[in-house]
């Protein structure tokens, strides 16, 4: 049944008011607009919606009802389990089970008193504030966008539909889990012979900084280890890699020698995906048998549909140094899906949710809270019983209205002490979101 | 930790009319919401003969299970005579951590459950323990402390735990000794306890290694002690 504009207002049930605000609500999305019945701790609760239950999310559901327990909190997922990236380059070559990644919301959302409904959220209507989610809408006092990263292909692939569909389910860059994260597994148990190409997006806004240094490490491992005739190529935009860069060196030159050849500085023109070819100005044309391509991120497309995103950028702009974003004092963008000067991480999401977890809790009491920076705390297997870390801060300096990197640590000795701390940083982490 | 939630988490705290002031002091018992009183539990050498101040060799970290079979400690001697300091957490509230006991003062304990995200010493391996004076951490290049590595967490065993460096928000929880009659006794803990999030946490572990939740909840009535690098098959330090 073909639906006009006018009809779809009336099965939407939404006042033609809202279409006045800018990039605020798309209607074409709102299939279903009956409210999802949740019951609040007391009438007075206000509520916080989470869209999104990755490290940001799944954190600041817990701790903001940890805080106050009359809040009421919806997370919103359209994962019906969290799958960590974080860590997931272990499983790819299996160091690590597929368990060790996965976890339930509900044992949380039921432990700490949130709910968690498992949809899909295709618009938001900022001026009546509701979310819309293919199983109903649900009304919020604050709103949280924690949504993660999409992939902006235009840069190497263009904006051939086609093509755009052959990178993301042929050569998927497996940085948003779990279903790219399959196919890639597969790929790699699967290579028999040739060259394994791997990009590093440009820039440093891309997820998890070192993950395809410590990828293309660990494939190189698996191949070494199952005598597989191949070898890794990694082909990057920067000079270095732009952490760690001794400890996957070290890797590199010799516990892997011979599998990964590293293409620094490289500028990526174009990826003719008929040809198996990733062409390049410095390097010419690299042949490849399997790819894993990772472009450059951006923000989410709800986040775009918001009309958050300035024109002719990538990421919310956001009311800095804060979460909260320019255009509405109600909706928040944290994790990865906001673009701050810092790495990232799971570690750096999970800690910021703690900070802005008591921000909102001061919001909706009327108060403010101090502003923190998060922390980033990352290890990188550069081996299959050897990693390195890089442990740091961020100091903001109001004077200058910009962060600067504070108490940087780090170790760039493989070793495996720092393999066995790696694995317990993560148990601990999903024991801080999930237990 | 807001000040509900850290009243929650002493939520067994009783009123201070309550608390054996005998066994906790007075000064101790006039802080409720801080302190809470266990068994009086005598810590004794692995012969199960009493563990007496001289047993305590100074930096040397040393591990027992209290208040609960399952929850391990560390016990030290810090070398020197450590005050009373007063433990401030990010809400504001605060509470005085009576300082070290024994004949010199020097001897502390605190739960060695990491408060930022409860990694504590297992058989196999413990990634929090003592950095003597002697063997500062690499990383952090503090010595005299208690560190975590699996976040870099880092405490201060002479004032009551607090945090020096790193994620946690917590200081770590202090076990309340008594020094009688040459013998040394757990009493009680002070502040944020971390023990209901480690029982729920680990269930598979302790079931594991204790039989069933209920047997790892036992208290403990006599504490053996234990050098923690004769527990732990691995120390990871960083």
């Amino acid at each position: 049944m073909k639906m006009n504009r006018r009809e779809l207002f009336k099965v939407a049930g939404v006042g033609a008011a809202a279409v006045g605000l800018s990039g605020s609500f798309n209607f074409s999305f709102a299939k279903k607009s009956e409210e999802i019945t949740l019951t609040k701790p007391s009438s007075k609760s206000q509520r916080v919606v989470i869209v999104g239950g990755g490290w940001s999310g799944a954190t600041l559901a817990k701790y903001l009802k940890r805080g106050n327990r009359d809040l009421d909190v919806v997370l919103i997922e359209k994962r019906a389990n969290f799958f960590s990236c974080p860590a997931s380059n272990l499983w790819l070559v299996g160091l690590i089970p597929l368990e060790f990644l996965v976890h339930d919301h509900l044992y949380a959302a039921s432990k700490y008193g949130y709910h968690f409904i498992n949809a899909t959220v295709h618009a938001i209507d900022r001026s009546k504030r509701y979310v819309y989610t293919e199983k109903g809408k649900v009304h919020y006092d604050y709103l949280v966008l924690a949504t993660g990263i999409d992939y902006d292909y235009s840069q190497w692939v263009g904006n051939n539909p086609k093509d755009v569909e052959i990178a993301r389910t042929k050569y998927p860059a497996a940085f948003v889990p779990g279903g790219e994260h399959l196919t890639l597994k597969r790929k790699i148990e699967e290579f028999e012979e040739g060259n394994f190409v791997l990009t590093v997006p440009p820039g440093l806004d891309y997820r998890c900084l070192p993950g395809p240094y410590e990828r293309a490490t660990l494939i190189a491992w698996y191949f070494k280890k199952n005598k597989i005739p191949g070898k890794v190529i990694l082909i990057d935009p920067h000079n270095d890699p732009p952490v760690k860069a001794e400890g996957f060196h070290k890797a590199w030159d010799e516990y892997v020698k011979g599998y990964v050849e590293y293409y620094s500085n490289a500028t990526i023109k174009g990826v003719d995906f008929g040809k198996k070819v990733v062409s390049t100005e410095e390097y010419g044309d690299v042949n490849f048998d399997d790819l894993n391509l990772y472009p450059r991120c951006k923000s989410t497309e709800l986040i775009y549909n918001a009309g958050l995103v300035p024109k002719g950028d990538r990421w919310p702009k956001l009311k800095w140094p804060y979460n909260v974003t320019v255009d509405d004092p109600r909706i928040l963008c944290t994790g990865d899906a906001r673009n701050h000067p810092f790495s990232k991480s799971g570690n750096t999401a999970n800690s910021e949710a703690h900070h802005v977890a008591k921000q909102i809790l001061a919001m909706v009491s009327g108060k403010s809270a101090e502003y923190m920076a998060p922390r980033t705390l990352c290890y990188s297997a550069v081996d299959a019983d050897k990693a390195v870390w890089v442990d740091l801060t961020y100091k903001y300096d109001p004077k200058k209205n910009s962060f600067a990197f504070h108490n940087v640590k780090m170790d760039n000795t493989p070793t495996g002490k720092n393999y066995k701390a790696y694995i317990e940083w993560a148990k601990a982490m999903y024991r801080d979101m999930f237990s | 930790m807001d000040r509900r939630d850290f009243i929650k988490a002493c939520s067994t705290v009783a009123i201070a009319s309550m608390l054996d002031k005998g066994l906790i002091g007075n000064a101790l018992a006039s802080q409720p919401g801080a302190v809470k009183e266990y068994e009086k539990a005598l810590l004794v050498k692995e012969d199960g003969s009493p563990l007496s101040v001289e047993d305590v060799k100074p930096h040397t970290n040393y591990l027992f299970f209290y208040p609960f079979v399952s929850t391990p400690c560390f016990l030290l001697n810090l070398g020197k005579s450590v005050e009373p300091v007063e433990v401030e957490l990010t809400d504001g509230s605060k509470y005085k951590w009576p300082g070290g006991v024994g004949p010199d003062g020097s001897i502390v304990a605190y739960s060695a459950i990491c408060p930022h995200q409860w990694s504590y010493p297992t058989k196999d391996h413990t990634f929090i323990s003592y950095y003597s004076p002697d063997q500062p951490s690499k990383t952090t290049k503090k010595a005299g402390v208690i560190q975590c590595c699996a976040h870099l967490s880092v405490f201060d065993p002479a004032t009551g735990g607090k945090v020096l460096d790193g994620p946690a928000e917590v200081p770590m929880t202090a076990i309340l000794l008594k020094y009688e009659e040459g013998k040394l006794y757990a009493v009680g803990t002070l502040g944020v306890e971390q023990f209901r999030d480690f029982f729920d946490m680990y269930k598979k572990e302790l079931r594991k290694q204790y039989g069933s939740s209920r047997k790892a909840k036992k208290k403990s009535t006599k504490c053996e002690v234990i050098e923690v690098s004769k527990y732990a098959k691995e120390t990871i330090k960083c």
